[in-house]
This record gives C-alpha cells, sequence and structure tokens, in this order.
C-alpha cells in the first residue's frame, strides 16, 4: 500500500486528464524565486485555457508545454516566454532581450516544431524544425543560455 | 529592370520595439491573433506599445526560410 496523500488534487473538473500543475512550485530547481513560480504557473494555466477554450488542437497546448519544459530545463531561470496562439495552431514563443531574439513555434498535427534566432547586433539568424524527442536545437540552447547573461538594451527589452 | 529572381532583403523589428523598420510597408498574410490569445509576457509587452515578431504569423512558404519576412 503506498501514501497517495501527496497527491495534488484537480485544481478544476474541466482540467484535461494528464495535466499537472504542481511542479512550478518554489521548490523546483527550474524555477528562481516565488514570483517566477506564478508566473510559470500562469503560463501553464494559460496553455490548458487555449486548449479548453478551443483556441488550438489539445496535442499543440501539450506540445507547446513540452517545449517550454525542454527550455526552462536547460536553462534554468529562464523568463516565461511571450507567447501567442493562432487558431487551430500553432502557439508560438518568443524571448526578445532587445538583442537577441529567440522564437519556438509548436505546430499542429504531426508537423514538426519549428526554431529561428537572431541576434541583432551581429545581423546573424538562423531556423529550421526540430523533433520534440531531439530536444532543443543547439542554436537554441546557446542562444538562451546567453540570454540570460547582460546585454546593452534598448528600448526594446523584450520580455525580460 | 525587376527579373523576379532577386533576393529580398530580409527585414527585422526595429530598435524602437516598432514591428518594421520606419517606411517599410507591410501586408498582412495571417490572422492577427485576439488579445485573448496571448499570455501575461505578451500582454505586457503590448502595455508597452512594443510589437514582436512572433505577433505575425508566418505565411507556409516562409516558414522553411532561414530568413522570414514579416507578414503583418
Amino acid at each position: 500500500m503506498f501514501d497517495v496523500a501527496w497527491q495534488v488534487p484537480p485544481r478544476t473538473s474541466r482540467m484535461p486528464a494528464g495535466w499537472y500543475f504542481g511542479d512550478a512550485s518554489p521548490f523546483d530547481e527550474a524555477v528562481a524565486s516565488p514570483a517566477d513560480a506564478v508566473a510559470v504557473e500562469r503560463h501553464h494555466e494559460y496553455l490548458v485555457r487555449m486548449s479548453l477554450d478551443k483556441v488550438v488542437p489539445a496535442e499543440v497546448s501539450a506540445k507547446a508545454r513540452a517545449v517550454w519544459e525542454l527550455a526552462r530545463k536547460a536553462v534554468p531561470g529562464l523568463p516565461v516566454p511571450i507567447a501567442v496562439a493562432y487558431d487551430g495552431g500553432p502557439i508560438h514563443y518568443t524571448w526578445d532581450n532587445g538583442r537577441q531574439v529567440i522564437a519556438l513555434e509548436a505546430l499542429s498535427g504531426n508537423q514538426p516544431c519549428e526554431w529561428y534566432v537572431s541576434d541583432r547586433q551581429s545581423g546573424q539568424f538562423d531556423g529550421g524544425d526540430f523533433d520534440l524527442s531531439s530536444g532543443l536545437p543547439e542554436p537554441v540552447l546557446a542562444t538562451l543560455n546567453e540570454y540570460l547573461l547582460p546585454h546593452p538594451t534598448g528600448p526594446n527589452d523584450g520580455n525580460r | 529592370m525587376a527579373t523576379g529572381d532577386e533576393q529580398a532583403t530580409p527585414i527585422s523589428p526595429g530598435s524602437d520595439g516598432t514591428p518594421v523598420p520606419a517606411g517599410t510597408a507591410v501586408i498582412r498574410l495571417g490572422p492577427k491573433p485576439p488579445l485573448k490569445n496571448l499570455n501575461d509576457p505578451g500582454h505586457a509587452k503590448l502595455a508597452l506599445g512594443q510589437a514582436w515578431e512572433g505577433l505575425f504569423a508566418f505565411s507556409e512558404s516562409e516558414r522553411k526560410l532561414a530568413s522570414p519576412r514579416l507578414s503583418v
């Protein structure tokens, strides 16, 4: 017999099976502060809402959640990206610190995810597809790690 | 004379946060997402009067290009 007292009760009866909100606690090593934990949890709720409100298929919402998990586990302290959901998909993520832009996109169906990185200072840019099972592409990981470093920023200082 | 083979010059958002450099005319190809489709950081960005690349959907033909043009 095992103890199930620790299990997080469902937050809402409308919540689809398989969704779990409990990993944005202050004990989550990928969360830098309680404020970040709140931001992370609100983002997770946003993803569920996009599915429940039929903005995107549940698979797109789940794929976007998986993309976000890959990113924040790879780069602890990474802020919640700007996210926009298009009707029927995709969900598009953007991190923008004024100099660097990292975009990840969760598309519907069997389509692979999309990535795009650019550096406004150097003018360099790159992009392509990736499968969730392979993790984030190396250029994305490298740019996300640089993203948290201090950069001189202009008025468009992104979502940091 | 234009031959149709010229490479389009990539554009990127202006440094002041506007979606395209000043004076650039763009054509919206993708549907504009309603505000309810944005998450909190997206709303915060809009409250600052700033746009970002992801706000503007890319057309299918541009998805696979390394230098996507904005479709506003």
